[in-house]
C-alpha cells in the first residue's frame, strides 16, 4: 500500500541528501594521495548518490501507480481530537525540559503529569497521585541511588 | 572450565540476581502491554543501566528482553493482541484456547514452551558461537564491510512495508552516522560548528526518541476511544482460566515439533533482521503441515500454541550469537544491545570473546538464568499476570515520555542528547505514519561508521581497487547476497506476474 504523502516524505530525503552532497563536495570526495585513500567527503557522497538514485525510483512508482493511496496523517471525525492531544504531548514535553532548567526537575515532572493526564481526560485524584508519585519514583531512582545530578 | 566456574559466581551475585529479577519483572509488564515491545523496553532502560556495574547492567536488560518477548504471548492469548510483534502467531491458537475456558493452560504454556526455546536458543549461543568466533577471527575489512552491508539489506527488506522505503531509511541512517569527526582523515564533516556533534549523532538518544516518544505519539494518533472501550468489555468478559500445567501427554504428544521449532527458531534468529515475528509465523505453518492433527490449528491447539512460542524465544540466542561473534545486530533488540555494550565500552565481535570472554560467559550465564526466573515467576503469577491489561495506556504513555527526557538526559548529563532525543522521536512518528520503518535508520546509523571505516580500509589495502570485494570469497558471498535479497521482491512480482499471464488471470 501506497502512502499519499509518498512524494513529500521522499522529497525530504532527497533534500537532506542534497544537503549532504553539497557539503562532501567541499570536504573533497576524490584521493588526496596516490595510497588511494578516499576524501573525508567520499562515502556521503556516495550515500547521498544512493539516497537521490532510490528517491528518484520511488517518486517514480508514486506517479505510475494508479491504485489507491493510503493517507498517512488522516483520521476519521470522531478521532480528530488525537492530533491536539499530540501537540500537546510534544508541547507538553518540551514545556518538561524547558521548566527543568529553569526551575528545577522536581517542579517540572509533576507539573507535566498533571497537565499531560488532563489532556488525557483522567480524573483529579489520580492525576495528583500519579504525578506524585512519579516524580518521587524518578528523584529517587536516579538522583538518590544513581547520583546523577538533575539540576 | 575454570572460567565457566567464575562466571557462575559471577552471576550468582545477589546483586547481579536482584537486577536481573527487576528485569525480569519489569519485561513482563512491558511484554503485556500492547503497543510497548521488547525493543522500547531496553530502549528506555539502557541509561538506568550505564550507571551500574556492567553484568548488572546488563542483567537487567537481558531479563527485560527474555521475559518481555514471553509475555508478549499473555496479551496474545487473552485479548487477541500481540503484545510484543514476536507474539503475532501465539494470537493463532492462544485466543481461541481462552474462549474455550483453557486461558489458564495457555498461560501456562506460553511460559513453558517460551523457557524451553530460550533454553535452547541459549546453548545453541553457548555452543556455535566460539567457533563461530574463531572462524570469523581472520576477517578482514572487506568481509566486515559485506556483513555490515547483508545485515542492514536484510533489515530493509523485511522491516517495511517496502524494501524501497527501507532502503532509503537505512542509507539515510548511514548517511547520519557520517556527522561527526572523519574516522580516517580525522576531519570534522557536518557538524555546523557544533561541540557537541564532534563525536557524532549519539546513537542511544536517537534510539530512545524513536522507540519511546516515537512510538508513544503514533498510539496516540492510532487511540480509538470506542475500539478501547470494547476491548475492555472483552476484557472484563468473566471466561474461566483453569489449570495452568499442562500433563506428560500433553507435553509428550507436542515434543517432536517444538524442539524442531527451537531448531528452526534460533536458525531464523541468527539470521541478521529475521525476527521473532518471523521464526514464529513459520514454524506454525510448518508444524500446521506436519501435525497429526492440522484441522485443530487456529482453533485452540495446544501444540500449535506451544510450536509458535517455542520459536518466538529460541530466536533470542541466534541473534546473540550473531550480534557477538559479528557485530552485526539479529534485529533491533540486538542492535540496542550493542549500543549498551559500546557504551560499556566493549565491542561486538570475534575480538570480544578474547578480550572480554568472561563478560561473554556472564551475558551466557545471564540468557539461562533470565529464562528460569520467567519460567519461575510466569508459572506463580500466570493467572495474576492477566491484571497488567488493566493498566491503562494512557498512564502508559505519561511515564515513557517523561522517562525517554529523563533517561536521554541521564546518558551524559547533557541537554543536546534531550533535543536529538525529541527530535528522533518526532522523526519516528513520522517514519510511521509514512510507512518508513525506523528499524533500518536506526541501524543504519548503528552500522555507518563500521561500514565507512572498512571500506575505505579496504579502498587503502587495494590502492583504490573496488576488485577486491570480489576477489575476497567470503565478502564476494556476502555482496552476491546481499543483491539476491534486493532483486528478489521484483523477482518475485515478475514471477507473480508471468504465473498470473499463464492462468489467463
Amino acid at each position: 500500500m501506497r502512502h499519499k504523502s509518498d512524494l513529500v516524505s521522499t522529497g525530504a530525503f532527497m533534500a537532506a541528501a542534497i544537503l549532504f552532497i553539497a557539503g562532501a563536495l567541499r570536504l573533497g570526495v576524490g584521493s588526496a594521495t596516490s595510497d588511494g585513500v578516499p576524501g573525508a567527503g567520499f562515502f556521503p557522497f556516495i550515500l547521498g548518490l544512493i539516497i537521490l538514485v532510490l528517491g528518484a525510483v520511488q517518486a517514480t512508482l508514486f506517479f505510475r501507480d494508479r491504485g489507491e493511496k493510503k493517507a498517512s496523517f488522516a483520521l476519521p471525525p470522531d478521532r480528530r481530537a488525537n492530533v491536539a492531544r499530540i501537540a500537546a504531548t510534544v508541547g507538553g514535553m518540551l514545556g518538561l525540559f524547558v521548566l527543568w532548567k529553569l526551575v528545577c526537575f522536581e517542579a517540572a515532572a509533576p507539573a507535566f503529569c498533571l497537565f499531560l493526564n488532563r489532556v488525557y481526560g483522567r480524573g483529579w485524584l489520580f492525576n495528583v497521585v500519579f504525578s506524585v508519585l512519579m516524580t518521587l519514583l524518578i528523584h529517587l531512582l536516579f538522583t538518590r541511588l544513581l547520583y546523577i545530578q538533575f539540576n | 572450565m575454570s572460567e565457566w566456574l567464575t562466571g557462575f559466581w559471577n552471576v550468582m551475585d545477589p546483586g547481579v540476581l536482584l537486577f536481573l529479577g527487576i528485569g525480569v519483572l519489569g519485561g513482563m509488564v512491558i511484554g503485556a502491554l500492547p503497543g510497548l515491545t521488547a525493543t522500547m523496553g531496553v530502549a528506555i532502560l539502557t541509561p538506568l543501566t550505564f550507571w551500574f556495574e556492567p553484568t548488572r547492567g546488563f542483567a537487567m536488560l537481558i531479563g527485560v528482553w527474555n521475559s518481555a518477548i514471553f509475555a508478549g504471548g499473555i496479551t496474545a492469548i487473552l485479548i487477541n493482541t500481540p503484545g510484543t510483534p514476536a507474539s503475532i502467531a501465539s494470537t493463532f491458537d492462544g485466543y481461541a484456547l481462552y474462549k474455550q475456558g483453557k486461558g489458564g493452560l495457555a498461560l501456562g504454556i506460553n511460559v513453558i514452551y517460551s523457557a524451553f526455546g530460550g533454553i535452547f536458543g541459549t546453548l545453541v549461543l553457548i555452543f556455535f558461537s566460539f567457533p563461530l568466533a574463531r572462524f570469523t577471527i581472520g576477517f578482514g575489512a572487506t568481509e566486515y564491510f559485506g556483513l555490515a552491508f547483508f545485515g542492514l539489506t536484510m533489515m530493509a527488506a523485511v522491516s517495511s512495508d517496502s524494501v524501497l522505503k527501507g532502503m532509503i531509511a537505512g542509507f539515510a541512517g548511514i548517511l547520519f552516522s557520517t556527522i561527526g569527526i572523519d574516522p580516517m582523515l580525522a576531519m570534522k564533516r557536518f557538524t555546523l560548528g557544533s561541540v557537541n556533534l564532534i563525536d557524532g549523532v549519539q546513537f542511544l538518544p536517537v534510539m530512545i526518541g524513536m522507540f519511546g516518544v516515537g512510538e508513544v505519539l503514533n498510539q496516540i494518533f492510532e487511540h480509538d476511544r470506542l475500539a478501547e472501550s470494547a476491548e475492555n468489555a472483552r476484557r472484563h468478559v468473566n471466561l474461566a482460566l483453569g489449570r495452568v500445567l499442562p500433563n506428560l501427554a500433553e507435553i509428550h504428544s507436542a515434543s517432536r515439533l517444538t524442539t524442531i521449532s527451537a531448531m528452526v527458531g534460533a536458525v531464523v534468529g541468527a539470521i541478521p533482521a529475521a525476527g521473532g515475528d518471523i521464526a514464529s509465523i513459520i514454524c506454525w505453518g510448518q508444524a500446521r503441515k506436519w501435525s497429526k492433527h492440522p484441522e485443530e490449528y487456529g482453533k485452540g491447539s495446544l501444540e500449535g500454541l506451544a510450536v509458535s512460542t517455542v520459536a518466538n524465544n529460541s530466536v533470542l540466542g541466534g541473534a546473540l550469537t550473531t550480534m557477538l561473534t559479528l557485530g552485526i545486530p539479529g534485529d533491533a533488540a540486538t542492535a540496542v544491545l550493542i549500543g549498551s555494550l559500546m557504551m560499556y565500552g566493549m565491542q561486538p565481535g570475534p575480538k570480544m570473546f578474547t578480550e572480554a570472554k568472561p563478560f561473554v560467559i556472564n551475558i551466557m550465564l545471564l540468557m539461562l538464568l533470565a529464562n528460569l526466573a520467567f519460567l519461575a515467576i510466569g508459572l506463580v503469577t500466570a493467572k495474576a499476570s492477566a491484571k497488567v491489561l488493566a493498566v491503562n495506556p494512557r498512564t502508559v504513555w505519561v511515564s515513557v515520555c517523561l522517562l525517554c527526557v529523563v533517561g536521554s538526559f541521564a546518558l551524559n548529563n547533557n541537554s543536546f542528547d534531550v533535543g536529538i532525543m525529541f527530535a528522533s522521536g518526532i522523526l519516528g512518528f513520522v517514519f510511521r505514519r509514512t510507512g518508513y520503518a525506523p528499524g533500518p535508520f536506526i541501524l543504519g546509523l548503528l552500522l555507518g561508521r563500521m561500514l565507512e571505516a572498512n571500506l575505505r580500509r579496504a579502498l587503502v589495502i587495494s590502492q583504490g581497487s573496488y576488485l577486491i570485494f570480489l576477489t575476497r570469497p567470503i565478502s564476494c558471498i556476502l555482496l552476491v547476497l546481499t543483491v539476491l535479497t534486493l532483486l528478489w521482491p521484483l523477482a518475485k512480482a515478475l514471477l507473480f506476474r508471468s504465473a498470473g499471464t499463464k492462468t489467463g488471470s
